[in-house]
């Protein structure tokens, strides 16, 4: 087992780094926090750079590097600021999509826009009705003499109302249960297409979260991505990939809080002594950083896997799992070291840590991520 | 126009001081961790943009083993043409002499108009061996230039004198120039750009093809050993919570006298 | 008896703590080349101080042309053959000594903070990594010249050097040295802004202050205390403030009664810009940080806490 990052992947990881470092603004961050707004500047600057889609081949706009370096990435950016970190982490959400189900043309129609920083991708899966339980779909698609119907409501979408196109998960066969479901791409534009807000919501400010109305949108023949029927399959071979983009989220943000809070203990002083310097202090710190490396070594295990070609769900979800637990733990601590600084917005860990949370809830709860986990094990895998 | 950047790695400083390290008596050098001189990062800026801007070829050198491969892939990722590696000279790598004496082998070989090096290195802070280089070469050399410019016929280097006091020169090629802080912006390293140089060979090129002879009669300054600086050696480091310094403080400050005038 | 010769820099006004190291090497000869377009007021000034000044007349010297100034002295340092061959660490320093190095085949030695005999071997301290450590090497001396640069205010004037008056003379500039480099403008790049140089209360910030924003922090303590900003090189270089509150061996030189530092590490490069004796606060994070070496007082810890507690303390004195 080999446990170093090769050069080129540690030059990936300085690139990853440098940029962050030079473009993630503080008081920038908590100002888009506030006023819930998308870091475009940045989002288009990071594209022009390559680092959205470096997961693409090259002939559609990426760089034909894996799952692997496409998590160091995100970490790096997570880790030097969570809320910008993850609104460009999910800049292609769903592109994986297209890219491992898709034809040419679909690639090169819908790839090659989100690697150049011309159009945010999204994917429309979950439901009011249907939340982690996505084995029957109420947005239905039904063949029309132009190509095909979709009928439905999608909720919690990120990228909602700012996305240039939909991954929608819909049910074809309303008869066949999972078997009966399929996936399209369906492009912003088309008419009966409505997004509402969802409300407010504890992090992830950065970034749009809304409802989806599909009423009777009507898309092409060629909008249907990968097979009639295997849609569900489609998801789950997604998620396995995405969720270890979430883990990888999750391991910078919990390293960025971590970051923070030993900055913090370094300077601050209690009682005529560093606090630092307290046995209570240094124990936390001495957890939280292993905490943070168990997270790392298994997010890093999962991406090496699903380069390899050997995705494994059981190790997926439990680097997610684990990750975005570590993540929650770790801000959280994080928060208590900084006392009540750790409390004030100005201080930035607070953020981290409502950041942190959703990594427990999107793609796959940890309930979820358990039962892939207990399903494998059981089965003796 | 063909433009030669030489560059060095060195510490990576931003992570700390681990690096440095007390071993008995002495301070050590222990790094694995090696990025680019901050400095070098302005020429190869400098030299990537002036090719950009007038055409030619850019190429950068750096002396050492496979190590100093990492900081020539990252020049090439910015846009640098190619890349040589040269094989140092003996074991006392660090000697500036030796260490100009290769630079000059490449620069006779593959005869650049203009070299670009960092003003100084950030571990030595030695800024020697630009202008060693130059004088080897018998070109003129510019130093600390924090503006270079092309007029079509000769080059236009705007760089610091004394007291915050810079000059305009005009000076034909070939040359040497130091870039300083503030030369320019260098741009990211690039995903694409790393991928677009991930398979290059960076050829190594030894005295033989260079055509150089080992340096003659050549006397070495003899590297003793590193010490830490005593710390606070005239500060008065004041103890107590953050609002006892500060009372302490502005009672020394008054005792001074600041708040009396 | 060792022979030192010192390259006079034109607008070095730190020159003459060369002397300072060339006592370490007493009793020596002492030589003193000279340049410029007139030498009357430099060859008055090392007359009493030198052996022998050696001293180099042309246009061309009219501002300190480096290359040239080169040029013409590199042979006769071939010549003389000096011990040791002195000049100070400035900007000019920067690029002469390392090209008459490379014309020579000298050896050289940049930056030297300190000199000493010990055990018969000469030993020559220089800092790296930004003053973190001190890195000390033997100097041949006696076997090879050696081109020293020394770092400005390293050295003390001596109080005496026993010399009769120096021995003038005006050396020949060749004819097959035609200058290389046309000197177009002179720029003050401190003109525009505010003038801290006759400032008697400075805040200098450095690179703790990590955006823009967290100046704030600074200029509302320089408020405080009727004071003005300061700064080291990279928050100017970022565009965060003007060039003309650069202080440093780049920037401006200031002669305040008391330097207050916010996050500054203590380079020589910023230290050195700052003359007379005034009294030095400095808050660092890092108890490492050079600065401290400098300071009189120092203050170890977090500029976000201790900062607005001391703009707080300052305003109570309603000063």
């Amino acid at each position: 087992m080999d446990f170093e990052l090769n050069k080129e992947q540690k030059e990936i990881q300085k690139a990853a780094r440098d940029f962050a470092r030079g473009e993630f603004d503080k008081e920038l961050a908590l100002q888009l926090e506030e006023q819930h707004r998308y870091p475009t500047e940045i989002w288009k600057k990071a594209c022009k750079e390559g680092f959205i889609g470096m997961h693409f081949p090259i002939r559609f706009g990426g760089s034909d590097y894996g799952c692997f370096e496409n998590a160091l990435v995100v970490e790096e950016f997570c880790r030097q600021d969570s809320g910008i970190g993850a609104a460009l982490m999910t800049a292609h959400f769903a592109t994986e999509n297209v890219l491992f189900f898709g034809i040419d043309e679909q690639k090169e129609r819908y790839l090659i826009p989100v690697a150049e920083g011309d159009s945010l991708s999204a994917g429309a899966f979950t439901e009011p009705e249907h939340g982690s339980d996505i084995t029957c779909m109420s947005t239905v698609a039904e063949l029309h003499p132009k190509g095909w119907m979709i009928h439905g409501v999608k909720t919690f979408i990120t990228n909602a109302g700012m996305a240039d196109y939909y991954v929608v998960l819909c049910q074809t066969d309303p008869n066949a249960g999972h078997k009966g479901q399929s996936m399209f791409i369906v492009d912003s534009t088309c008419p009966g297409i409505q997004v509402s807000d969802v409300g407010a919501k504890m992090g992830l400010h950065m970034v749009t979260t809304g409802e989806v109305h599909f009423k009777n949108v009507v898309v092409p023949k060629e909008a249907l991505l990968g097979k009639e029927g295997r849609g569900f399959y489609q998801v789950l071979q997604f998620f396995d990939h995405s969720r270890i983009e979430v883990a990888a989220q999750a391991v910078g943000t919990a390293q960025g809080a971590f970051d923070r809070a030993l900055r913090y203990v370094q300077g601050r002083e209690q009682f005529s002594k560093k606090i630092a310097q307290f046995q209570v202090t240094q124990h936390k710190l001495a957890e939280m950083a292993t905490k943070i490396e168990l997270a790392r070594l298994i997010t890093y295990k999962a991406a090496k896997l699903a380069d390899a070609g050997k995705v494994d769900p059981k190790i997926t979800a439990m680097a997610k799992f684990s990750a975005a637990r570590a993540a929650v733990e770790v801000a959280s601590e994080s928060i208590q070291l900084l006392g009540g600084y750790g409390y004030m917005t100005e201080f930035e860990v607070e953020r981290f840590y409502r950041d942190a949370r959703i990594t427990e809830i999107y793609e796959g709860t940890s309930e979820i991520q358990k039962n892939v986990i207990a399903g494998s094990v059981l089965k003796g895998n | 126009m063909k433009v030669m950047v030489c560059l060095k790695q060195v510490p990576d400083a931003g992570e700390g001081e681990a690096f440095l390290q007390q071993v008995g008596e002495e301070v050590q050098v222990a790094c694995d961790d090696w990025v680019l001189n901050e400095w070098d990062g302005f020429a190869v800026e400098a030299a990537v943009h002036l090719i950009e801007e007038h055409g030619g070829e850019s190429m950068a050198v750096s002396i050492g083993d496979e190590a100093v491969e990492g900081v020539l892939r990252r020049a090439l990722a910015m846009g640098v043409d190619q890349a040589w590696r040269l094989q140092p000279d003996s074991n006392s790598a660090d000697d500036s002499m030796r260490l100009a004496h290769s630079l000059m082998g490449a620069a006779l070989t593959w005869k650049p108009d203009l070299i670009i090096c960092g003003a100084m290195a950030s571990d030595s802070g030695n800024g020697l061996v630009p202008g060693i280089l130059a004088g080897k070469l018998q070109w003129p050399f510019v130093a600390l230039a924090t503006g270079l410019k092309w007029d079509g016929k000769s080059f236009l280097v705007r760089h610091e004198i004394h007291q915050g006091m810079e000059s305009l020169e005009k000076i034909g090629a070939p040359l040497v120039v130091s870039a300083q802080s503030g030369l320019n912006q260098p741009r990211y390293v690039s995903i694409r750009g790393i991928r677009r140089v991930a398979k290059r060979e960076i050829p190594m090129k030894n005295m033989a093809d260079l055509s150089l002879s080992p340096l003659q009669n050549h006397v070495e300054l003899v590297d003793l050993k590193r010490r830490f600086p005593p710390s606070g050696a005239h500060a008065e480091i004041l103890q107590g919570s953050p609002q006892e310094q500060i009372s302490q403080v502005i009672q020394r400050m008054r005792e001074q006298g600041v708040f009396t005038s | 008896m060792k022979k030192v010769l010192i390259v006079a820099q034109p607008e070095d006004s730190c020159s003459m703590e060369l002397l300072g190291v060339a006592e370490v090497f007493q009793p020596c000869l002492i030589q003193v080349a000279i340049f410029g377009d007139d030498l009357k007021l430099s060859k008055e000034k090392w007359t009493p101080w030198a052996d022998r000044i050696l001293g180099f007349e042309h246009p061309q010297l009219q501002w300190f042309d480096t290359d040239f100034a080169a040029r013409v002295l590199a042979p006769v340092l071939l010549e003389e053959m000096p011990d040791l061959i002195l000049t100070s660490r400035t900007n000019p320093g920067l690029e002469l000594l390392p090209v008459l190095s490379g014309i020579t085949g000298f050896p050289a030695f940049s930056d030297c903070l300190r000199v000493r005999f010990e055990d018969g071997d000469w030993i020559a301290d220089k800092a790296e990594f930004e003053g973190k450590v001190i890195h000390s090497f033997r100097l041949p001396v006696g076997e090879v010249p050696i081109c020293m640069s020394v770092r400005p205010g390293s050295f003390q004037t001596p109080a005496a050097i026993q010399k009769k008056a120096a021995d003038y003379q005006l050396m020949s500039v060749p004819d097959h040295c035609p200058p290389r480099r046309e000197f177009l403008e002179l720029l003050d790049s401190s003109a525009e802004g505010v003038d801290i140089r006759k400032s008697k209360r400075l805040v200098a910030v450095g690179r703790g202050i990590e955006d823009q924003e967290q100046l704030e922090v600074a200029e509302s303590l320089a408020k405080a205390l009727n004071a003005e900003l300061a700064s080291t090189r990279p928050l100017v270089d970022q565009g965060w403030l003007e060039k003309s509150r650069q202080v440093g061996t780049s920037g401006v030189t200031v002669n305040p009664d008391l330097y207050l530092t916010v996050g500054v590490s203590g380079s020589f490069q910023h230290m050195g810009g700052i003359q007379g004796k005034p009294f030095i606060v400095a808050i660092n994070r890092d108890p490492k940080a050079p600065v401290f070496n400098y300071a009189n007082v120092g203050m170890v810890g977090d500029l976000f806490e201790l900062v607005p507690l001391l703009e707080q303390e300052i305003l109570k004195l309603g000063e």
